[in-house]
């Protein structure tokens, strides 16, 4: 088990390498100037020409890659061209915020698309499979930013049962938790009904049922368990997303959070906290897909009996 | 910026709010002291359209003090020695003191230096008040303010506000007496250390933290301390009880980053926001309707106008630039993407709030035929394509959208360049564009020094010149009003150089637009300025 965890990790460098590469090389493409943002109208052309030359963006695309992999090797992320913090700093001070957002995102969408998945299922094509899983396409098509501004004139505005925009209290999460968490809860609504589906028309699930056990317990312990497999895959493809689709959310209710901090440096042509914040969200997606791989041993027997 | 004028206003106000604290409710006027908000709005009622709501008899002083104002973007640093933006700037202003200030006519006045007086064409004499502490109390001396002149004419981040001045001729013959050389004859240097970018800073506390720390956590003399800066969420400042004039009747000021307009408003409207700043022309009438919120328009300082880059082939000619310019009608552009209200027509470069502003300029009035007249004299007859390049945003989309269907009229193409912002600042600074949208705002309320970024040949390519236009009259003219201090003959002369700018037709006039506010409906004692920099020691909250 702990040679394959080694080796998924060491696997995980030539992915970051290769986010790496295509985030610097669109960032080296994209047009637009740092100095230009940061030095405002006033600056003379002396000013931009030597802040260029402080900040290192006169050396060729290679020379530039190459100091920046160097760098990293070294673990430093660059400096943040607008505060001058560490982009590390930056990161550290965002990311926590990010991930509670993400978590909360992915408990709401596990318990909303779980139980709305399993119900589905066991009452397949009844008003309440139909009603669901219309939702669920819904839920699914709703576009992030505007879902957003509705709940926001919903529960701020209409309702003023909630803050509108902040990360001041756990309050402040619920309504960019239930943005994120809307399109996630409704693709593993329909891949827990499909799943189960497939598991409750088994011999085993009959047989079950011949024993005289109760719906509940067959439901739960003989095709939950076995169903489990591809949620838990689709839950880890959607913690990923979670952690993406923050980008805008994060914006829209004034998170902190990493997203926003990548909005806001993409806009300002901050590169190095690009570069940072890109590169910690692709790292989280590989490890939380490790985890989720880790985590099909714990549910699968089969699987497990592989890693000895 | 601060407002000394409201001196009075605000003693009133602090009494009030003595009396009422402690939860015993006082109703905030009594028939012989006027009320706070009264008082500021008066004193400050030039320019001012949409004024807050005034104080009534019946209305108490609530006990709440924290205010909470939203703005759109995040500021790299809060160090005077960084780029001028505005958000930096208001921030600046509340923990930070300058040399003098604007006060309510926008005329240079006293602040940290109680008297100056100009000695020679060059020098500058200022004597500075001896009670003034920083944050950290230390007193405030002329040693600190000839370190903050020295060190924004050393930086190199963007802060242009120290280029005209000497840096070997500062001098500090006293710890209370300042002297300022430039190295020519400017008639700027008052209105210049009015500036933010000019705010004074305690040498002893930035050389021990180092800019990039200061500039984080930073300490001045202001009316408000430095409390805490959370990245991407807010910045909060709390009241000085040592400030050397009227206190803050607030306690604390949380500065709050939402970068999403449509977030802004409802925000306000919700109440988790008490002042929005900035507020979009779209929302005005939303704000306006809802009894939760006011909203406050006062004339600003801002002009808003498509420019030809003169500089490119097809706009070479101003035969071309006049007739593009009768072949747009501007107030039908105004009123649809500034707002009937909350802008008003512009018709000189200056916009009507600063001295100078001339209003008997011969407009470019929509006229088609006049129009195809220009262009077949011109040469272009047969019509042309020109790209236009204006940052994506929904009004400007929509003026985009109106101007290519009236100039198809007279066949040109206009073909539509939405841009992100970071692209668009870096092209236009390169004078890639043939024609683009833009705005000026006139920070140091002084027209020839906007005027002088805007068109002389010496500052083409630079952030404020989007037309690119040079000619040496304008030029001659532009370099004597930097050089007049009379401050009659240099208005005279900024008429002069709107006349010779208006015939070469460097821009098409679109709109002033003036500063829109949103705040509370509990909010009072805001006074809303031209220059769009406030001053929150004298607002306070109803019941």
């Amino acid at each position: 088990m702990l040679k394959y965890i080694g080796r998924r990790l060491l696997m995980m460098i030539p992915v970051m390498l290769g986010v790496i590469l295509i985030v610097f090389t669109l960032m080296y493409i994209t047009p637009g100037d740092p100095v230009d943002t940061l030095l405002g109208d006033d600056a003379t052309p002396e000013m931009a020409e030597q802040l260029r030359e402080e900040l290192g963006l006169n050396g060729t695309y290679i020379e530039r890659l190459g100091k920046y992999l160097v760098n990293l090797a070294h673990g430093d992320l660059g400096i943040c061209y607008s505060t001058k913090q560490p982009v590390m700093d930056r990161i550290i001070q965002t990311f926590p915020n990010s991930l509670k957002l993400a978590g909360c995102s992915v408990l709401l969408s596990v318990a909303i698309g779980l139980t709305l998945g399993i119900v589905s299922a066991v009452k397949q094509y009844s008003l309440f499979d139909n009603i669901a899983m219309t939702l669920a396409m819904i839920g699914n098509a709703m576009p992030n930013f505007w879902q957003g501004l509705l709940l926001m004139l919903l529960f701020a505005l209409h309702w003023k049962i909630l803050p509108a925009s902040g990360f001041d209290g756990w309050t402040y999460m619920i309504l960019p938790a239930i943005t994120i968490g809307t399109s996630s809860a409704a693709a593993v609504a329909r891949m827990t009904r499909s799943s189960m589906l497939e598991v409750i028309r088994q011999d085993y699930i009959t047989t079950a049922e011949a024993k005289g056990q109760t719906e509940l317990k067959i439901i739960i312990f003989h095709a939950l368990k076995n169903a489990l497999i591809p949620v838990i895959t689709t839950i880890g493809i959607q913690f990923g997303h979670l952690l993406g689709g923050a980008v805008l959310t994060e914006s829209i209710f004034a998170v902190p959070g990493v997203g926003k901090m990548m909005v806001d440096a993409i806009k300002a042509r901050n590169y190095p906290v690009v570069q940072g914040g890109v590169l910690m969200v692709a790292l989280t997606f590989s490890l939380v897909n490790l985890a989720v791989d880790i985590l099909y041993a714990f549910v699968d027997p089969r699987i497990r009996s592989q890693y000895k | 910026m601060k407002k000394r004028f409201l001196s009075l206003s605000l003693a009133l106000c602090m009494v009030l709010t003595a009396c009422g604290s402690g939860g015993e409710e006082k109703q905030t006027t009594d028939g012989s002291s006027p009320a706070p908000s009264e008082t500021s709005s008066e004193s400050a009622s030039a320019g001012v359209e949409k004024g807050p709501v005034q104080t009534s008899d019946t209305e108490k002083v609530s006990s709440k003090d924290t205010l909470v104002v939203a703005f759109d973007r995040e500021p790299a640093t809060l160090d005077p020695l960084g780029n001028n933006v505005t958000v930096k700037r208001m921030i600046e202003g509340s923990i930070f003191d300058t040399l003098l200030e604007f006060n309510e006519n926008m005329e240079p006045s006293p602040c940290l230096a109680e008297s100056w007086e100009q000695i020679d064409e060059l020098t500058w004499k200022f004597n500075l008040r001896k009670d003034v502490k920083f944050h950290n109390g230390d007193p405030l001396t002329s040693k600190d303010v000839k370190f903050s002149f020295l060190r924004v004419g050393n930086g190199t981040l963007g802060n242009d506000a120290a280029t005209q001045f000497d840096p070997n001729g500062y001098e500090t013959p006293d710890d209370y007496t300042f002297i300022l050389k430039t190295l020519e004859p400017w008639a700027f240097t008052e209105a210049q250390v009015c500036s933010e970018a000019l705010s004074i800073v305690p040498e002893k506390v930035v050389t021990e933290m180092g800019d990039d720390a200061f500039g984080r956590a930073p300490v001045g003399s202001g009316a408000y301390k430095f409390v805490s800066w959370t990245a991407g969420d807010n910045i909060t400042v709390e009241r000085n009880d040592e400030y050397w004039r009227d206190k803050s009747i607030l306690k604390t000021i949380k500065f709050r980053i939402i970068t999403e307009a449509a977030s802004r408003t409802i925000d306000l409207e919700s109440g988790g926001v008490d002042i929005t700043l900035g507020l979009p022309t779209t929302d005005a009438d939303r704000i306006e309707e809802n009894p939760d919120t006011q909203l406050i328009v006062s004339t600003g300082a801002t002009d808003r106008y498509i420019a030809f880059n003169c500089q490119k082939d097809v706009f070479k000619d101003k035969r071309v630039r006049q007739a593009l310019n009768y072949a747009t009608d501007k107030e039908s552009i105004r009123v649809v993407c500034y707002g009937e209200n909350t802008s008003e027509t512009m018709d000189s470069v200056v916009p009507s709030t600063l001295p100078g502003h001339i209003s008997s300029l011969k407009q470019y009035d929509y006229d088609i035929e006049k129009a195809k007249e220009l262009l077949k004299e011109a040469g272009m007859e047969n019509g042309f394509e020109v790209e236009f390049m204006y940052l994506a945003n929904s009004t400007n989309n929509m003026l985009a959208e109106l101007l290519q269907q009236m100039w198809s009229q007279v066949g040109v193409t206009l073909v539509l360049k939405p841009t992100e912002s970071g692209a668009l600042t870096t092209s236009l600074n390169k004078g890639e564009q043939e024609l683009c949208c833009a705005g000026t705002s006139y920070s140091l309320f002084e027209a020839g020094a906007g005027l002088y970024n805007m068109f002389h040949t010496e500052r083409m390519y630079s952030g404020s010149a989007r037309s690119n236009l040079s000619s040496p009259e304008v030029d001659k003219v532009l370099d004597e009003i930097n050089i007049t201090s009379d401050a009659e003959k240099r208005a005279e002369l900024v008429g002069q150089a709107q006349e010779l700018i208006h015939e070469e037709s460097p821009f098409i006039y679109i709109a002033f637009t003036k500063n829109i506010i949103g705040a509370g409906s509990k909010v009072r004692g805001f006074v809303p300025t031209p220059t769009a920099m406030y001053d929150f020691r004298t607002v306070y909250f109803v019941e």
